[in-house]
């Protein structure tokens, strides 16, 4: 059912790809380049932190913005095991001839009907598959970890800051996510699901977090307060974070991850 | 996790959760059938012999020699030493020979049931081939070359500076593929003795095991996923990507119809794997 409506949807929105340069290009841009694709969400993340009518307004929005960094990295790490896990491929992928093993059977799945872009990086992996190339994650691709990721630090943003939240969230499904729907990286549900594994984590983690660790987060947005330059520094490498979609985090994690193994 | 799957899928009736592996095949031309798993009697194994009497398999899984035709039977078992066979062949007599990457040695293994190691001097075999006078190529990983060993077990070396030399298949014209998943490499020697660097320090590219068959040799490659078709006209040609339980595919050898049987050692479940046959439409790729 909810497959059937999938494709149907992803089809519509697919087939605005391969008709036009400019929209196929833009939607390239939106892949490839990190300041189109999220410097909004970053500058809404950093416009929420310093927007606020009263310092306890402010010291809302702050926690709330420091929960949210947190759950996006749990997300990130649980649609990413899923991702491995599911074996579900990319759109374009399931254009071509693709047998899964159901039951102990390899079963021939119908084909999705797929346009490939004019331009940029959906045409590129498209060409590279026809050559037998296929990047890493592109047969897992259920839930969409990019969705998971925006979508989390979107709504964060929108329970700090309603304004900066609601230009973050059309940000993100706008340009960010439909994008991906457009070049064929990801289906309308990898991208949905991606958003409920997201506030299924960031809901909980703000309720609890404004219930039982009020004290905690207090002491950490009083030190914001009190060490403005150093909150600043903090929360640019936070924004920087956001619109590299935690690159240099997951490159130092990796380096400190080779360093243990290295000496162990 | 893999248990919170079914519950974290209801996010989820769509998510295809039922899926446990996928082939993509970039030339569709080519389908393939699971032949067998690992309920069918066999463990995870790596190569394979067609033979008239069935399917002689080096079960790295539980470290076994099997004939495998509908069910499987045990020719060989870790009672006789063996620990992780890798590679293997048959002679026209039907003396069955295979390596063992942790036992070392060759070791064959007489129609009688007999079993023996040879090459004691060999530490860690993988590759293996029969050449057309009937001496046998082995590789040793530990050793970094390739050995040439006579049926009574005399080793002199035959190819130095290989660094992990995985696999290796003769064409038809006694040329030598030579297949290293360390450097990932393919190398050619050809019938003159030139050596020839083919496929080297390409992206996406690490040789498991190589089979010559119907004119071209098919390449798996385990730590990528994929199948691959060479020959000297066309290059190296991906014929399908494995993903799921189905990414570790291990051996390759021709049905001798034009089709391969292909190995699998199930990446989610150690111990287990699949027997898997793939087949071209005769009005393919030429």
């Amino acid at each position: 059912m909810i497959g059937g409506i999938d494709q149907q949807l992803y089809q519509l929105i697919n087939g605005l790809s391969g008709r036009s340069w400019f929209l196929d290009a833009l939607a390239g841009l939106a892949l490839d380049s990190a300041i189109f694709k999220a410097g909004v969400i970053g500058a809404a993340f950093v416009f929420a932190w310093y927007h606020g009518r009263s310092d306890a307004e402010l010291a809302r929005a702050r926690r709330v913005l420091m929960v949210t960094f947190s759950a996006a990295l749990i997300v990130v790490a649980i649609s990413k095991t899923l991702s491995h896990e599911i074996v579900e491929p990319r759109p374009y992928v399931e254009a071509q001839k693709v047998e899964y093993l159901q039951d102990g059977k390899l079963v021939e799945a119908p084909r999705w009907q797929h346009r490939v872009p004019l331009e940029g990086t959906g045409r590129n992996k498209a060409r590279a598959l026809a050559h037998g190339t296929i990047g890493d994650g592109h047969m897992g691709a259920f839930p969409s970890d990019q969705a998971a990721f925006y979508l989390t630090i979107a709504f964060g943003i929108f329970l700090a800051s309603r304004r900066a939240g609601a230009v973050a969230l059309a940000w993100a499904l706008v340009v960010t996510l439909s994008s991906r729907i457009l070049s064929g990286a990801h289906s309308p549900w990898q991208v949905i699901a991606g958003g409920l594994i997201g506030l299924a984590v960031l809901l909980p983690l703000v309720w609890f977090s404004g219930r039982f660790l009020r004290r905690p987060f207090d002491v950490v947005v009083g030190w914001s307060f009190r060490w403005p330059g150093l909150a600043a520094a903090l929360v640019f490498q936070a924004a920087f974070e956001i619109t590299e979609t935690l690159e240099g985090i997951h490159q130092v994690a990796g380096f400190a991850l080779d360093v243990v193994r290295t000496v162990a | 996790m893999k248990r919170l799957l079914p519950l974290l899928c209801l996010l989820a009736s769509g998510c295809g959760n039922d899926r446990e592996g996928a082939i993509v095949f970039t030339d569709p031309a080519w389908s393939a059938s699971v032949v067998a798993a690992s309920e069918n009697g066999f463990s995870a194994p790596d190569g394979i012999v067609p033979t008239a009497a069935g399917i002689v398999m080096a079960d790295e899984g539980d470290g076994t020699i099997r004939l495998w035709k509908g069910t499987a039977k045990v020719l060989l078992d870790k009672k006789s030493g063996i620990e992780t066979p890798e590679d293997i062949v048959v002679d026209p007599s039907g003396t069955i020979y295979f390596t063992d990457d942790d036992a070392g040695g060759l070791w064959r293994l007489a129609p009688d049931g007999k079993a023996q190691k040879l090459a004691l001097e060999l530490k860690s075999t993988e590759a293996l081939a029969l050449a057309a006078d009937g001496t046998l190529l082995v590789g040793d990983g530990k050793a970094h070359g390739i050995f040439a060993v006579s049926p009574d077990g005399a080793v002199t070396p035959f190819l130095s500076g290989i660094t992990k030399p995985e696999s290796l298949a003769f064409d038809d014209q006694g040329n030598l593929y030579i297949a290293d998943n360390q450097e990932n490499v393919l190398y050619l020697r050809t019938a003159e003795g030139r050596l020839l660097r083919l496929i080297d320090g390409r992206d996406g590219f690490s040789p498991e095991s190589i089979a010559w068959a119907d004119g071209a040799l098919f390449v798996t490659d385990s730590a990528d996923g994929k199948l691959f078709r060479y020959t000297p006209t066309k290059g190296l040609e991906t014929i399908a990507l494995f993903s799921g339980r189905l990414s570790h595919v291990s051996g390759v050898a021709g049905d001798g119809k034009g089709g391969l049987y292909v190995t699998v050692q199930d990446r989610f479940h150690p111990g287990h794997g699949f027997l898997l046959k793939l087949k071209r439409t005769p009005s393919s790729r030429a």
